[in-house]
């Protein structure tokens, strides 16, 4: 429960997503024209996922577990944990 | 030759002019924009926790730069739970705490018979501000026997990059009333049998987001989010305890649990969706997580989708892995001789852990707009030093959707 080393982590963690940002962003350099990305589109592509799927999944390890975030903002409003 | 392009220009527009006036008036033109989806959740524990959940959501186009999403659930869980106490026991104590009651004695000490129904209402709204910006607004309310809930979200996301990349930023904040079943909480750290009980806790949670998704080539996309949390206020289980044994390891006295009454937490999720060049996706995830009860974490899933007679019908298996540390104040039992600490919890979901699932995904047409997916999944969690050692269970959900984008 030390607020220094979760500010030292937090701090570690910004500069973490920043840099594999950045590496992402190097990553995806070659451009992808509007027509060549039909296959982004396609069902099950979706990064976020299937919302039902991950609404029960969510659900499930949110009451099961200590760890949850990452995916989004607004816990959802459970007693569970 | 100049005259007679002139001529034939304004004869095609005068025929598209009078094509588009001509046209039926469209009373409903976002009509077929909608979709529904109604799940159904079977979570069943070995000997433990059962779980019915019922969700309907629906999400519609209601003019050219808003869409709006409506969402309902409704879940039944029943069953027993640990409480905290070790399983050997000479204590007695209150029987009085519906839905927390626990040992009646003589019989099982350790575990806690449970029954609850909760309801759940969300709403948002997406609001295109321009081709590259839109606005999401979100709100939701839970209501327990023992806790409610009720939030509100924020989030802009701008397309850059040509559209390949696209940059999120958040806000939610939460407000949680918490108790048990008769409205009251135990005085934290109190021995069990002095049954004192003061008015129910609350507890406020702020969450903030930064996100990125990158197109990374035609085939791949990936996604890179931070999430900060940080809850003030009223943390403790209301119904959990934990004991003070003796060298054999015996409970002789039981207290009531003490969490912090903050919380920060910080995740780093990255995610990614490949296409390989059959069609099937390969699909993976990791989470890093930390806060600041001395709890540490890694979460990484994976799945691969095998589309087969298109993209519409597939079956995809997925696997997901989580590993924790303990928290700063878990202690199994408080040995004889031991002062009590300044918080403390037996709770084995703040144990060391690590959690395993494997299961099966399938989605199968219906018609000409509808998809029924039916999953299937093992669920097993090893807890170090805890007083049940494993958790089991089976995961079964049928999802049905209907729209155009099926």
């Amino acid at each position: 429960m030390s607020g220094k080393g979760f500010a030292a982590t937090a701090g570690s963690g910004v500069r973490t997503m920043v840099a594999l940002a950045t590496l992402l962003a190097l990553a995806a350099c070659s451009s992808v024209p509007a027509w060549e990305r039909g296959a982004l589109a396609q069902p099950g592509m979706e990064i976020d996922g299937h919302p039902v799927h991950s609404y029960f999944d969510n659900h499930i390890y949110f009451s099961k577990e200590a760890a949850t975030g990452g995916s989004g903002v607004g816990g959802g409003g459970c007693g569970c944990n | 030759m100049a005259v007679t392009n002139h001529k034939r220009i304004s004869t095609a527009l005068a025929l598209a002019t009078s094509s588009l006036l001509g046209q039926p008036a469209l009373a409903q033109p976002y009509a077929n924009d909608w979709q529904v989806n109604a799940g159904f959740l079977n979570y069943q524990e070995k000997g433990r926790v059962s779980v019915q959940s019922y969700t309907a959501r629906v999400r519609g186009q209601i003019s050219d730069d808003a869409s709006v999403q409506l969402g309902v659930v409704l879940d039944t869980m029943s069953g027993s739970t640990p409480t905290g106490a070790v399983k050997d026991s000479t204590v007695v104590s209150n029987t009085g705490t519906s839905g927390g009651g626990f040992d009646v004695a003589g019989q099982g000490t350790s575990m806690a018979d449970f029954e609850d129904t909760r309801l759940a209402v969300d709403g948002s709204w997406e609001q295109s501000h321009s081709r590259e910006f839109r606005m999401t607004y979100g709100t939701y309310v839970s209501v327990e026997k023992d806790f409610t809930a009720i939030g509100a979200s924020v989030k802009g996301s701008l397309d850059v990059n040509d559209r390949l990349t696209t940059l999120t930023a958040g806000l939610g904040v939460e407000a949680d009333e918490n108790s048990q079943r008769d409205g009251t909480t135990p005085e934290p750290l109190s021995s069990v049998g002095d049954a004192s009980f003061n008015r129910q806790g609350r507890r406020n949670t702020y969450d903030a987001l930064l996100g990125i998704t990158q197109v990374i080539d035609r085939r791949t996309v990936a996604q890179l989010n931070l999430t900060y949390t940080h809850s003030f206020g009223y943390h403790t289980d209301p119904y959990k305890v934990f004991s003070a044994t003796d060298s054999d390891g015996i409970e002789f006295a039981r207290y009531y649990e003490k969490r912090p009454e903050q919380r920060q937490r910080l995740a780093l999720f990255s995610s990614l969706r490949q296409q390989q060049l059959d069609g099937n996706i390969l699909g993976g995830s990791l989470r890093l997580y930390h806060d600041d009860w001395g709890i540490n974490a890694l979460t990484t899933e994976a799945s691969y989708r095998f589309n087969t007679a298109g993209q519409r019908r597939f079956t995809e298996p997925f696997g997901r892995v989580h590993m924790q540390t303990a928290a700063d104040f878990y202690l199994r039992s408080l040995p004889m001789g031991e002062p009590l600490p300044t918080y403390a919890s037996a709770d084995n979901r703040l144990a060391q852990m690590q959690s395993y699932t494997l299961g099966v995904n399938v989605g199968i047409p219906v018609a000409r707009w509808g998809l029924l997916q039916g999953r299937a999944s093992y669920f097993y969690q090893v807890f170090q030093d805890a007083t049940y050692d494993r958790n089991r269970a089976l995961i079964l959900s049928l999802n049905y959707e209907f729209g155009q984008n099926n």
